[in-house]
């Protein structure tokens, strides 16, 4: 049983004096500390430049609340700024050596060194990640749609910090097929294949804050838009397809042979269908810049399937000049294919739409970021919500959405200046509003918004818990894929697969059986586990050597080597099932912690939550924490507790562990109590239950 | 741990069991909530003494159901594309060849093929089908779920009164209401209601002790965040231990079913959500939504409405055949609903799809007073347009709310002091009842 694990572990790591304690140094070099021990240069960045705008972000907000009669919260404690910006930044919480280098620290300057560092590490692209995928819904697997390459994309933009104007000019000009390394891009429109106004909503939605789903069906009943702009908008993606036109001859070569072969049976059939249909997506088409009308036109200012030329839906302007096909005033409508215009050339409508919609002078697009990034720091949006944008919207402090928006042009979209600059605001530091912000047009951020943590967030918490090095980028290729071909690199696989002739891939599926892989998998597991034993039983020799030999001092240093043998065996296990969850499915299968939480579905846009649930109580009450941290002498907050020699500290570790905190006297005083009444083990195991059920654990103040 | 202390665990949380259900349930003074009391009359039940539903399984079709390939069906039509129709128990109604399971229960259902909504995007029409409001600003409505939880509260002590299996993460409903009305999430029917037994070797005692620890903390958080959200969650943490102490638990156990009748509603998590939605009706739950997704047909329509079909098919007929024998179906309302339907042309150059189209679509409705083999409202001959008795969604809900008996009048404050009702304007489709 785990407990018995942990229990003896505890007692003998606790109260065994002879026992040669590790000091904290040394604790620190055995734990989590993948942040704070980064050797990621600090992006140099004239500190002074970032003051400058912290500063007059400052201003702005400070005059503001003067008009209004009121005032700055107070700046925020360390252990506040600390855990908070930990999360805001990379998503997660500190670890034990992190929380102390930084509470230990006595530079003037740690919380500006602190947001440097963790805007340079991987878990700021992760984080983000998060909240891309959440906005542009992005699936690892959607009907026939790969999604790896898309994350791919996502995650290398993030990580080579990418203009933003740059990342999503990439989106919309993106070309080509959809598994190659480097063109993860076409996956902004292979989400919407086969619904182009629909991607065009989702585009205005996303990128300039404006909705105008409804323009699709009629005109906007709230705002100025009608369904003719609509389409208008449209247009400019007019002629774009999903699907390569022009496959690689060979690979249609050898899918024909495939199909009429007859020495595969019907699930080897399906298996080299399920490996070859990606090669027949991709995004192709640079825009002709013609869109027909739907057929139940709803407007008087045209007719059903009516062609109509693309122009912005701002200010009106054609940007490109579309060829109708002939002379002919409207070209007949193929009743079979009653959207399609035929003959008409390629004009690079994308090209202009794509610099329209990511020009400074494109009067919502820069904005709409700065307003999202800023959201992401102090918990609302200058303009709630951030993607309803009309003509009427007013921000709750004008003149600092407009400095924000300067800005963000400024800094040429760099999006991690521009949160370097929030983070480091007196206005992001102050302490969190203590009640609920009743209308957020009359919000003046005397302080941050107290936030429910987002799912991602709880999960990558928990893991920080759990296993060291929390922070790392995994390629999650399809398990099938992987095991059909016996290798982990999609677009080696898929490069490789398109050079194939036919009785190659014959010959590779013939007799491919998914329990078989299964079956090796385990194999190969099992060899592990058994090398594991071997080394276990040497060192039990050894031990029983020693002990006859009366050695106490080798006794000891064996036993602990023998511990540590087995932590790294569980801890590796662990950390295969347990990843980030920027590098898991995206979304999290039903009924992972992580959708009982509130991740997205991913269906649609920005469609996670962080309401309560009954079920999310049970979770932490009775399943994960329990099961996978506290019983599991392995996990990093276990293994945090080792060098502590008596209750006081262990009680000291899990505070810093799991709260950032020290605990306070009272907290002191009850926990001690508990001591005296209760087994040591135990009192630890209501510590921890206790700490990750309490509000103070998943609200970020 | 030893023997000894595994025994004395696993004793004393047999006795956390039982001594807490006494404790919480009452002992028997509470009529336990079975079969036996959908026997017995529903009046009485809501707030309203002709409320002809107890209880409501909301089956939704996320991503939008085509009309023309499952209720409304138009053979001859270049519209209708491969799609034969079948004769039903109903005289005069025809559904898709894809739904033949239903066609046998078509008299025990009426048929809706002139809803019209006015949201031809998925998360606004599927907001607008759920609150009866259409999504602006800032405000959040709740949904149907939501306001049967917060009028009609809950009929058994031990489970909440709105439950919702699979779907939508958009949220649980709640809306501006407290959050303690919005849905009970279960995300896996099969895997049930998951961490509802304390952890190996934690007894009641050790538990109680947890709580109040933790109920320490969470007062001085709240004094300090005087938040909604802060005081939800501490809120949820008490009816989450009502629920780990509720006898009826196993209600969320579908090993508890034979084998032939789980097979029966289809090896399939839809199927399997209309059993465990069978058995929160019968243990006392209000309203219990069912997510079927992948209805958003713009490319291949006909492969793949075929496919989502055969599991609603399977699914509903069996739920519907299933309320029937047992006597339930009077009071049970079974509703089959979606946010739009779709193009009535079929989109040949992507692959024969079809698109949204909020103009003109269909909706179900079974037992809990609706009238049985009944048709209403019609679209043209091609399916394009609504030419008889147009259903707003705000109407449609209304229907449900008034089967339930729930105030239609009656107006709730949001916290910024604006009144909503549970339909908005809509009014209830008197026709449709029997």
């Amino acid at each position: 049983m785990h407990r018995t694990g942990i229990s003896s572990l505890i007692l003998f790591l606790l109260f065994t004096v002879t026992l040669a304690v590790a000091d904290e140094n040394e604790n620190e070099k055995a734990g989590t500390s993948a942040i704070a021990e980064s050797n990621h240069p600090v992006t140099t960045t004239p500190r002074a430049k970032t003051r400058a705008i912290s500063n007059q972000i400052d201003k702005l907000v400070q005059a503001q609340l003067k008009e209004h009669d009121q005032t700055q919260n107070p700046l925020c404690e360390d252990e506040v700024f600390l855990r908070r910006v930990y999360l805001d930044i990379v998503g997660r919480i500190p670890s034990l050596p992190e929380t102390r280098q930084f509470l230990n620290s006595k530079k003037k300057d740690k919380r500006e060194l602190l947001i440097d560092r963790l805007l340079d590490s991987y878990g700021y692209v992760s984080r983000q990640y998060n909240y891309f995928a959440d906005l542009l819904r992005i699936q690892s697997r959607a009907n026939q749609v790969v999604g790896q390459p898309y994350i791919d994309f996502v995650k290398d933009s993030l990580e080579s910090n990418k203009p933003y104007d740059q990342f999503v000019r990439d989106l919309l000009v993106a070309e080509g097929p959809m598994i190659s390394r480097d063109n993860g891009a076409v996956g902004y429109y292979l989400r919407d294949r086969n619904m182009p106004e629909d991607n065009m909503s989702n585009t205005i939605r996303i990128f300039l804050g404006t909705r105008l789903e409804c323009a699709q069906c009629h005109d906007h009943p709230f705002d100025v838009w009608t369904q003719k702009q609509y389409y208008e908008m449209v247009a400019f993606t007019g002629g774009v397809m999903t699907r390569l036109d022009k496959i690689d001859s060979k690979y249609a070569g050898s899918l024909n042979k495939l199909r009429r072969s007859t020495e595969l049976n019907d699930s080897e059939k399906a298996a080299v269908r399920r490996l070859l249909q990606p090669l027949t997506i991709g995004v192709t088409g640079t825009g002709t810049g013609l869109a027909r009308l739907p057929e139940n036109f709803l407007g008087d200012d045209g007719d059903d399937f009516d062609i109509v030329k693309a122009r912005t839906m701002f200010e009106g302007k054609e940007l490109v000049k579309p060829k109708l096909p002939s002379s002919k005033k409207k070209p007949r409508v193929n009743k079979r294919y009653p959207q399609r215009i035929q003959g008409v050339q390629e004009i690079d409508s994308r090209f202009a739409y794509a610099d329209w919609m990511t020009s400074p002078d494109n009067p919502r697009f820069t904005t709409v970021i700065a307003n999202r990034l800023w959201k992401q720091a102090m918990g609302l949006g200058l303009i709630e919500p951030v993607d309803d944008l009309t003509a009427k919207t007013k921000a709750s402090n004008p003149e600092l959405m407009e400095f924000l928006t300067e800005t963000m042009v400024e800094l040429d979209y760099d999006m991690k200046q521009f949160l370097r600059a929030v983070y480091n605001s007196r206005t992001y530091q102050s302490s969190a509003m203590a009640s609920d912000i009743a209308d957020p047009n009359q919000f003046y951020f005397n302080g941050p918004v107290v936030r429910r943590m987002t799912a991602e967030q709880i999960w990558d918490s928990l893991l920080t818990l759990t296993i060291p090095e929390v922070d790392q980028r995994q390629t999650v290729a399809s398990v099938r894929m992987r095991g059909l071909s016996g290798r982990g690199d999609l677009y080696e696989r898929y490069d490789e697969l398109r050079e194939l002739s036919a009785e190659d891939l014959i010959a590779r599926v013939k007799g491919y059986d998914q329990a078989r892989m299964q079956g090796m998998q385990k194999q190969a597991s099992k060899a592990e586990k058994r090398k594991l034993d071997q080394r276990k039983n040497e060192l039990g020799k050894k031990i029983r050597e020693a002990a006859k030999a009366g050695n106490r001092e080798r006794v000891t240093s064996l036993m602990v080597e023998r511990d540590e043998l087995i932590a790294e065996y569980r801890q590796s296990i662990l950390a295969g099932q347990l990843n980030r969850a920027s590098e898991i499915a995206s979304p999290a299968p039903a009924g992972h912690f992580l959708r009982e939480f509130g991740q997205s579905d991913r269906e649609t846009i920005e469609n996670s939550n962080v309401e309560p649930a009954v079920t999310q109580a049970l979770s932490l009450m009775n399943g994960f924490l329990e099961t996978r941290i506290a019983s599991n002498n392995s996990t990093v907050l276990m293994r945090n507790l080792v060098p502590a020699r008596t209750e006081e500290q262990a009680v000291n570790i899990v505070y810093l562990s799991m709260l950032n905190r020290r605990p306070n006297r009272t907290e002191e005083r009850v926990w001690a109590n508990d001591f005296k009444k209760y087994s040591k083990e135990e009192v630890i195991s209501d510590l921890i239950w206790t700490l990750a059920n309490t509000n103070e654990f998943i609200f970020v103040k | 741990m030893n023997e000894l202390k595994k025994q004395k665990d696993s004793f004393s949380r047999r006795a956390f069991v039982t001594g807490a259900a006494k404790t919480l349930l009452g002992v028997g003074a509470m009529p336990l909530f079975s079969n036996i009391a959908h026997a017995a009359s529903v009046r009485g039940v809501g707030t309203r003494p002709d409320a002809t539903a107890k209880a409501v399984i909301y089956l939704y079709m996320s991503g939008g159901m085509s009309h023309l390939d499952t209720l409304d069906t138009k053979p001859g039509s270049e519209t209708q594309g491969p799609v034969e129709s079948l004769k039903t128990s109903a005289d005069g109604i025809q559904i898709s060849q894809y739904l033949p399971g239903m066609a046998r229960y078509m008299d025990k259902a009426s048929v809706i093929n002139s809803m019209n909504s006015t949201q031809g995007a998925h998360e606004q029409g599927r907001y607008f089908m759920h609150t009866s409001y259409t999504k602006r600003g800032t405000i959040r409505h709740p949904d149907m779920g939501s306001w049967t939880a917060l009028h009609l509260g809950k009929r058994n002590a031990g489970l909440p009164a709105n439950v919702k299996v699979g779907g939508n993460s958009a949220g649980l409903g709640a809306g501006f209401l407290e959050s303690k009305f919005g849905a009970l999430p279960i995300g896996n029917p099969a895997a049930g209601l998951q961490h509802s037994t304390l952890p190996r070797g934690v007894d009641e005692e050790q538990f109680r002790r947890r709580m109040r620890r933790v109920n320490q903390m969470n007062d001085i958080f709240t004094k300090t965040y005087d938040t909604k959200q802060a005081r939800a969650y501490a809120e949820m943490y008490d009816e989450a231990v009502r629920l780990m102490k509720s006898k009826d638990l196993e209600t969320f156990d579908l090993t508890q079913e034979k084998q032939a009748t789980r097979d029966a509603y289809g090896d399939n998590a839809f199927g399997q959500a209309c059993l465990l939605a069978r058995r929160l009706v019968e243990n006392g739950v209000r309203f219990i939504e069912v997510d079927h997704g992948g209805w958003d047909t713009h490319e291949d329509n006909f492969g793949r409405v075929e496919t989502r079909a055969a599991q609603l098919d399977r699914g509903m007929s069996a739920l519907i055949g299933d309320l029937a024998d047992r006597g339930m179906l009077q009071d049970t309302m079974v509703v089959l609903a979606t946010e739009f339907g779709r193009t009535p042309t079929i989109q040949a150059d992507r692959n024969n799809g079809r698109n949204h189209y909020p103009q003109a679509f269909s909706c179900m409705l079974a037992g809990g007073g609706i009238k049985g083999g009944f048709k209403y409202g019609k679209t043209d001959k091609e399916g394009r347009e609504v030419i008889e008795n147009r259903v707003s969604i705000p109407s449609f809900n209304a229907t449900i709310a008034h089967a339930l008996g729930l105030p239609l009048e009656k107006k709730t404050m949001s916290p910024t002091m604006r009144p909503f009702t549970v339909a908005d304007k809509g009014k209830p489709i008197m026709d449709l009842f029997a």
